[in-house]
């Protein structure tokens, strides 16, 4: 009798071990879109400022050689966008239509250019597109306007400094008399956060 | 009592012979199965998310307001070249070139929960792009300042006059702008009175009440 108990008790725990691995197996899913790029790469991407591109170098370089896409979304692309534009909002930007759509660009060997109504609303999208694996990706410096209903764009300053500061400053208070107070550094205490290493099991 | 010595032979059924093979090789298996690559850090889905948030913004009326009342918890970071930081910078300003954005030592100003950490630039862009990477290494409690030092220009240190015809709202904005901007160490030697929206003077008419003609 102990016998049978205990064939009965080891192979109902066998079962139920053997099920588990199998709804494990089948339940693993393979992540969706995954980051290929390293951080470091699309930094030295952002220190050099290699991928901005202005108008002109667009007019320069033949039509065939670039994908100009445009990531606002439909109504205002709708009112107006750049010539031979396709719209993908960024919000779609992953989606299995849209990856398709790249990943042939890709293959044909285009330059995805981006653009938006400033280079600022492009730069999210840019840096999800290479850090996502997409190698040829670059921004189009350009603000959109709309006036009279006609679609135009223009050349963007990209991060110049509307005065001077520094002379601005010593100008203003030099006229003020007011002497800015010396204020303390402020000493920033930080504590460097630990890695911590997993315990236990992997 | 060489017999209580003797090895016992176990003798192992084969049906549990079975099992054990069958479950090794399903360890075996597991090991076996294809790895997939693991990001550090959030996953695309949610970095798109993010992107699109406007919630990182902060503007330059928030961050004055904060300087003047010396919120402890602050805590601003320029990532424009060192030599455009020595020129001038936001006082109390802590400098981290982009190049350096990722670097171990400014993990530690950026990867923390105590203070809240606000990124400016010339303008959004590369304050942007830096909040960016600290958003896909899933930094928390990092901001961007909203125009950056254009807009701070724009506003705090020489801010418009509202018209006559803006709101209430603009008036008192630009008053509080005119006492920060003394703050900051810029101001007229004029003292210029706060402005008072001039109060609209509506000429009412009193209606005389009539009295009822004719009937009851």
């Amino acid at each position: 009798m102990k016998e049978l108990e205990k064939t009965k008790r080891i192979s109902f725990s066998a079962i139920i071990f053997i099920l588990a691995v199998l709804i494990g197996v089948l339940s693993f899913k393979k992540p969706k879109n995954i980051f290929k790029k390293d951080n470091n790469i699309t930094l030295k991407h952002i220190v050099s400022q290699d991928f901005i591109i202005s108008s002109k170098d667009l007019n320069s370089k033949s039509k065939k050689q670039l994908a100009l896409i445009d990531v606002r979304n439909r109504f205002e692309y709708n009112k107006g966008h750049l010539k031979n534009a396709k719209n993908i909002y960024t919000a779609n930007l992953l989606q299995k239509a849209n990856k398709k759509y790249l990943k042939k660009l890709e293959a044909e060997n285009k330059t995805i250019v981006l653009y938006a109504s400033t280079p600022n609303k492009a730069s999210g999208p840019w840096m999800l597109l290479t850090q996502v694996g997409y190698k040829n990706v670059k921004i189009l410096c350009v603000q959109t306007n709309y006036n009279n209903n006609k679609f135009t764009t223009s050349d963007y300053p990209l991060e110049k400094p509307q005065y001077d500061y520094a002379a601005f400053m010593k100008k203003a208070s030099k006229s003020s008399g007011i002497k800015p107070k010396k204020r303390q550094r402020k000493v920033v205490k930080l504590v460097k956060k630990k890695k911590k290493v997993a315990e236990g099991g992997c | 009592m060489s017999n209580t010595y003797k090895i016992k032979k176990v003798v192992v059924k084969t049906e549990y012979k079975v099992l054990a093979a069958i479950l090794i090789i399903l360890a075996g298996g597991l090991v076996l199965l294809p790895k997939y690559e693991k990001n550090s850090g959030i996953k695309p889905e949610s970095f798109l998310l993010n992107i699109m948030s406007t919630e990182r913004y902060v503007t330059t009326d928030q961050i004055a307001n904060k300087m003047i009342n010396q919120d402890p918890n602050l805590l601003l970071i320029d990532v424009r070249k060192k030599e455009d930081f020595d020129k001038f910078s936001l006082p109390n300003a802590v400098n981290i070139p982009l190049a350096k954005v990722l670097s171990s030592d400014s993990e530690a100003y950026l990867n923390q929960d105590t203070y809240d950490v606000v990124l400016y630039s010339n303008d959004n862009c590369y304050a942007d792009q830096a909040w960016q990477l600290c958003n896909r290494m899933g930094y928390k409690h990092i901001y961007v300042l909203k125009g950056g030092l254009n807009e701070w220009f724009n506003t705090i240190i020489n801010p418009q006059e509202p018209k006559i015809t803006d709101s209430d709202l603009a008036f008192k904005d630009y008053n509080f702008r005119k006492a920060a901007a003394m703050y900051f160490g810029v101001g007229n030697k004029t003292n210029t009175a706060p402005k008072v929206k001039p109060k609209r003077v509506i000429k009412l008419a009193k209606k005389k009440k009539k009295v009822a003609e004719g009937g009851c």
